[in-house]
C-alpha cells in the first residue's frame, strides 16, 4: 500500500479574510514603503485591479497582524484598523431600489452602511488578546452603558437591553455586536416587505456616520488598551456599495475627522461617483489622498520585481523548498545563452554598427529582440520564444502580484503531477512557459469569447467588446513588426493619442482599461503645451504576440484613423507586415520615453 | 407534493378540470411554446403572457404567436426585464392581481422559459400572497439538448455576467459578523458560477451537481459531471454534493442538509441548473428566511441554440401554504 503525502501548494492563493494572523504575517511583504499613506492618519483611496494586492495589505493592517508583526501588545499599535469587505451579498441588496427617489433613501442607506461598519467594529475585537482585568471591564461597561447605549437611544432607538455585572471584556463587546446585528436585522426584514407602491413608515432609530459611528468610535479609541493612534475604517471593494451608498460615504470622507477616524477605502477602478450628499465632489489631495497600485507598480517595474521576489521567498520557505526564485524558476537555458551570444557581438560591433550612445544600450534594446526576429520562419521543434524564467514571468504578470501566483501555482501543480512524488526544487522551463502562454492565450481569446462571440446584436456594448477585441489585436500584431523591425526603438508596449480621440474610441479605451487590457496613463504632449493620454497594453498579452516583457521604452503615437482601423479589424497588422513598419508609420512616430 | 413526468402529448389528461388562467412567458427558446401548444384553450378564460423588455426578434415572433393563440381568451401582458428585478416585481404582482380581482382563483403555469430571477419573483408572490388563490399547478417541459449541436468543451447557454444580485424578495439575513457559505447548484455553466465565487469569495463553497438516476437526461448528467470537475479544478477545499434536478422538494432538502453542515453562516444558494432545482432553492428559502438567493445576470444568452424541446414534461404542484 502506497502513502499519499499530500504536497502544499505554495503559490496558492487565499483570500486574505481566510488567512490566520499567523499566515498573514509569514506571507505578507511589506509594501507601505510603497504606499506611505496607507497605515498614516488620512482617509485614503487606494485603486487597483483584481489581485494587486489590496485586500492582503488590509488584512496585514489588522490589530491581530500587526500585534504578532512588532511583537506588541494593541495599546502600543500606531493605529486600530477595522476590516469591512464590502461584498454584493450584504449592503447592496437589490430591495434597496425600491428607495430611490424616496426620502428615506439616504437615511435608510446610511443606517444600513452605519449599522454593519458598526457591527465589524465589535467583531473586530474578538479575534484578539485584551485584557480582562477589573478596571478593563469597568471602562468597556461604561462605554457600552455611557456612550454606545446612549447614542443608540439619542437615534431612535427604543431597544431596553442592559449589560450584566459579570460580563467580561469579550461579553460587553459581544453584547453590542448583538445589538447592532439586531438593528441592521430589523433594516433587512422592512425592506423585504416594503411596497413602493404603498410606501411604509421606517419605525426603527436612523443611526448616521455623525451622531452615531464617529462618536462611538471615538469613544472606543479612548479604553485603556486601545492605541492612541486613530481608528481605521477599512472599507474592501467599495465599487459593490451602491450609489446611494457611495454618496454617503463620500460625505463621510468630507468631514475631515481623521485625526479619530480614518476611512481606507479600496476600490477595484470601478467606484462609482466622489460626489457627496450636498452635491459638491471630495477631492484629492483636499479632503483624500490616493493610491493607485497599478500606475506604481507599472511604471517601476524593478519595484514592482523586488517585492514579488520577496514573496516568493517568503512562501518557498514556508514551504520548506530551499530554492531562490530565481533558481526555482529557471529560464530557459539554450534560449539565454543564444541572447548572450547576441549581446556579446552587439556590445563587439557597436563601435562601427552601434546605434545606442553606450554598447550597454544596444544591448538592451536589440539582444533579446534581435533573438526573437531570428526566430521567424524557422520551423523546427521548439522555436518559439520561451517565457520561461523568474524575472521574466514577474514582468508578464504586469504588476499584478495574482497574476503571478495563480500560474505559479499551476506550474506547481503540473510538476508535482510531473515528478510523480519526488520533491519539486524548481519548475522545468517548458512547464513555465506553457502555462505562461496559456494564461496570455486566455486572457485574449476567452475572456473576449465569452462576451463578442454572438454577432448580429445590436448591442452597443458587444458592439464595443468586438472593437476592443479587435483593437487589442491589432495593437498586439502591430508592437509584435515593430519588435522584429529594423527600428531603432523596437521595444513598444504604448499608445500615445496625438488627438482628441472619438467618443466611440474613448468608450473602447475606457472598456479595455476597465477589463484589464489597458493601463492609462499620460505623457507631456507634441507640442509641450500639455499632457496626452497614453495607453499601455498589458504584458500579460506578451505571450499571445511574442512580445518581449522585459521592457517597453517606446510608444507609438497614433491618430483617430489608425485606432479606427484597428478596431474595425485586425487586417491592420497585415498591411503592416506588408508595407513594412517604417513605411506605413511616419518616421518620428516612434519616441522615447522621456 | 405532487410531481409527475408526462409524455407532452397526453398532457391534457394530468391536468386538474378547473383551471381559471395560464401563466406562460415568451422566450427566444422554441420550448417556450409547447406546453401553449399542447393545452386546449378551452381549459381557461386568463392567459397572462409574460414579455421580456429585453426581447429580441425570435422572441417577438413567439409572443406574437402567443396571442393569436390565445386571441379569444382575456389575454393580460407581464412587461418583465431582464435587467431590472422591480419592473419584474411589479409586472408580475400587476397582471396577477389583475385576473384575481376579475375572479380568476386556478392557476396553470408553465415554468419553463422564465429566467431564474423572474421565476422566483413569482413564486415568492404566490407564496406571499398564497390565501388568495386556489389550485396552483405548474408545469416544466424539458429540452432533450442544450447549446445544440456543441461539443461539451464548446457548450454554452450564456455568456458574461452583467451583474450578480440578491434576488429580490429573498435577501436572507446577511449578518456582517459572520462567516459566509455560498452554494451554488451547478449546471452547465461553470464559468458564471466562477464569477459568482470571485464576487463572494465565501468561506465555505458548496457546488451541487446532479446524479445520473435524477438528471434530465443521462446526457445533462455526464455535461453536469463534466463542468462540476472543470469548477473543482479552479478552487481548492470545494465541498461537492448532490441534489436531484428533476425534484424541487429533493432539491430543498438536499440544500437544507447541506446548509446544516456548516450552522452560524451566512447562506448564500444559487441555483443554475434547472427550473425545477431553482423552485426547490425557494422552497429552501421559504423554510429558512436566513437563507439569501443569489443571481447572476448574463449578458448574453445563446439565442440560435439554447435548447431545443424534448418530448416530456413534469406537471407538479408546490408546498406553498
Amino acid at each position: 500500500m502506497t502513502k499519499t503525502v499530500k504536497i502544499r501548494n505554495p503559490f496558492s492563493v487565499q483570500t486574505p479574510e481566510e488567512i490566520t494572523a499567523k499566515d498573514a504575517v509569514s506571507l505578507f511583504v511589506d509594501v507601505f514603503t510603497d504606499f506611505p499613506r496607507i497605515p498614516h492618519r488620512g482617509h485614503t483611496f487606494v485603486h487597483g485591479p483584481r489581485g494587486c494586492g489590496k485586500s492582503m495589505m488590509f488584512r496585514y493592517l489588522q490589530p491581530d497582524c500587526q500585534c504578532l508583526a512588532h511583537s506588541c501588545d494593541i495599546a502600543e499599535l500606531p493605529f486600530f484598523a477595522i476590516y469591512a469587505p464590502i461584498k454584493n451579498t450584504n449592503l447592496s441588496l437589490t430591495e434597496l431600489i425600491r428607495l430611490k427617489d424616496l426620502n428615506l433613501d439616504t437615511m435608510l442607506n446610511e443606517h444600513f452602511l452605519t449599522l454593519y461598519l458598526a457591527v465589524r467594529a465589535f467583531a473586530a475585537t474578538e479575534p484578539l488578546e485584551i485584557p480582562d482585568k477589573p478596571q478593563d471591564r469597568q471602562s468597556v461597561r461604561d462605554f457600552v452603558e455611557k456612550h454606545f447605549l446612549v447614542l443608540l437611544r439619542r437615534c431612535g432607538s427604543s431597544l431596553t437591553h442592559s449589560t450584566t455585572p459579570n460580563m467580561s471584556v469579550q461579553q460587553l463587546f459581544a453584547f453590542a455586536l448583538r445589538l447592532c446585528e439586531e438593528l441592521y436585522s430589523e433594516v433587512i426584514m422592512f425592506l423585504k416587505t416594503f411596497s413602493s407602491s404603498a410606501p411604509s413608515a421606517f419605525k426603527g432609530p436612523l443611526c448616521g456616520y455623525l451622531d452615531f459611528l464617529y462618536p462611538m468610535l471615538r469613544q472606543m479609541r479612548k479604553l485603556p488598551f486601545m492605541p492612541d493612534g486613530p481608528i481605521f475604517l477599512m472599507l474592501d471593494d467599495a465599487d459593490n456599495l451602491n450609489k446611494t451608498q457611495t454618496v454617503i460615504l463620500n460625505s463621510w470622507v468630507s468631514t475631515r475627522t481623521t485625526s479619530d477616524v480614518s476611512l481606507k477605502i479600496s476600490t477595484q477602478l470601478n467606484y462609482k461617483t466622489y460626489r457627496t450628499l450636498a452635491g459638491t465632489t471630495i477631492a484629492t489631495p483636499h479632503d483624500y489622498s490616493e493610491v493607485n497600485i497599478a500606475t506604481v507598480y507599472t511604471s517601476s517595474r524593478n519595484r514592482y520585481q523586488e517585492r514579488v521576489r520577496e514573496i516568493v521567498r517568503k512562501r518557498l520557505s514556508l514551504a520548506g523548498i530551499e530554492s531562490t526564485p530565481e533558481s526555482f524558476f529557471p529560464p530557459d537555458r539554450e534560449q539565454e545563452e543564444e541572447i548572450d551570444r547576441i549581446a556579446e557581438t552587439l556590445k563587439r560591433e557597436w563601435g562601427t554598427r552601434g546605434r545606442g550612445y553606450r554598447p550597454s544600450d544596444d544591448v538592451v534594446r536589440y539582444a533579446r529582440p534581435n533573438y526573437i526576429a531570428s526566430l521567424k520562419g524557422t520551423r523546427k521543434a521548439g522555436s518559439k520564444y520561451s517565457y520561461a524564467g523568474f524575472e521574466q514571468l514577474v514582468h508578464v504578470s504586469s504588476g499584478l502580484v495574482r497574476c503571478f501566483l495563480e500560474p505559479a501555482s499551476q506550474m506547481f501543480a503540473g510538476q508535482v503531477s510531473h515528478n510523480g512524488g519526488k520533491p519539486v526544487k524548481s519548475i522545468s522551463p517548458n512547464l513555465q512557459n506553457d502555462v505562461a502562454r496559456d494564461e496570455s492565450n486566455n486572457l485574449l481569446f476567452e475572456e473576449f469569447d465569452k462576451l463578442a462571440s454572438e454577432e448580429g446584436h445590436e448591442n452597443e456594448y458587444y458592439t464595443r467588446v468586438k472593437q476592443l477585441s479587435n483593437l487589442v489585436r491589432s495593437l498586439g500584431g502591430t508592437f509584435h513588426q515593430i519588435l522584429i523591425s529594423n527600428r531603432s526603438e523596437r521595444r513598444v508596449i504604448s499608445i500615445a493619442l496625438s488627438e482628441e480621440p472619438t467618443p466611440e474610441i474613448a468608450a473602447v479605451l475606457k472598456l479595455g482599461v476597465q477589463q484589464g487590457y489597458f493601463h492609462a496613463s499620460s505623457l507631456g504632449n507634441k507640442e509641450g503645451t500639455g499632457r496626452t493620454p497614453l495607453y499601455i497594453l498589458t504584458r500579460r498579452l506578451a505571450p499571445s504576440f511574442t512580445l518581449d516583457p522585459f521592457g517597453f521604452a517606446g510608444y507609438l503615437f497614433v491618430t483617430n484613423g489608425f485606432l479606427r482601423d484597428a478596431m474595425s479589424s485586425p487586417d491592420v497588422v497585415k498591411r503592416i507586415r506588408e508595407t513594412g513598419v517604417d513605411s506605413y508609420f511616419d518616421s518620428g512616430q516612434l519616441e522615447l520615453f522621456k | 407534493m405532487y410531481l409527475k413526468r408526462i409524455l407532452i402529448k397526453d398532457l391534457e389528461s394530468h391536468l386538474p378540470g378547473d383551471i381559471d388562467a395560464f401563466i406562460c412567458c415568451s422566450s427566444f427558446e422554441a420550448r417556450c411554446k409547447t406546453i401553449a401548444q399542447n393545452v386546449s384553450a378551452k381549459r381557461f378564460r386568463w392567459v397572462i403572457i409574460a414579455e421580456n423588455e429585453n426581447l429580441f426578434e425570435v422572441g417577438l415572433r413567439n409572443t406574437m404567436e402567443f396571442h393569436s393563440r390565445f386571441a379569444s381568451k382575456i389575454i393580460i401582458k407581464m412587461k418583465v426585464s431582464g435587467h431590472s428585478p422591480i419592473i419584474t416585481e411589479d409586472a408580475v404582482a400587476y397582471s396577477i392581481a389583475n385576473a384575481l380581482s376579475q375572479g380568476a382563483k386556478s392557476f396553470l403555469i408553465d415554468t419553463t422559459t422564465f429566467t431564474r430571477e423572474t421565476l422566483l419573483i413569482l413564486l415568492n408572490y404566490f407564496h406571499k400572497y398564497i390565501d388568495r388563490f386556489g389550485e396552483l399547478t405548474f408545469l416544466y417541459t424539458s429540452a432533450s439538448e442544450y447549446s445544440v449541436g456543441d461539443l461539451p468543451e464548446r457548450m454554452w447557454l450564456s455568456r458574461g455576467i452583467r451583474e450578480i444580485r440578491s434576488v429580490l424578495g429573498f435577501p436572507g439575513n446577511i449578518m456582517p459578523a459572520r462567516k459566509s457559505h455560498l452554494i451554488i447548484l451547478l449546471g452547465f455553466e461553470a464559468d458564471r458560477a466562477a464569477r459568482l465565487i470571485e464576487q463572494y469569495e465565501p468561506s465555505i463553497l458548496s457546488i451541487g451537481y446532479g446524479p445520473k438516476d435524477t438528471s434530465i437526461t443521462p446526457a445533462h448528467h455526464e455535461m453536469n459531471v463534466y463542468f462540476c470537475r472543470k469548477l473543482m479544478a479552479m478552487y481548492s477545499n470545494v465541498l461537492k454534493f448532490s441534489f436531484p434536478p428533476n425534484d424541487s422538494l429533493g432539491t430543498k432538502r438536499a440544500i437544507q442538509k447541506q446548509i446544516n453542515k456548516f450552522p452560524n453562516t451566512n447562506v448564500i444558494v444559487s441555483g443554475m441548473n434547472t427550473k425545477l432545482s431553482t423552485i426547490g432553492t425557494a422552497l429552501a428559502a421559504f423554510d429558512n428566511s436566513e437563507i439569501q438567493l443569489a443571481y447572476a445576470e448574463p449578458d448574453i444568452y445563446n439565442f440560435s441554440g439554447y435548447s431545443a424541446p424534448g418530448s416530456h414534461c413534469y406537471v407538479f404542484d408546490l408546498p406553498l401554504r
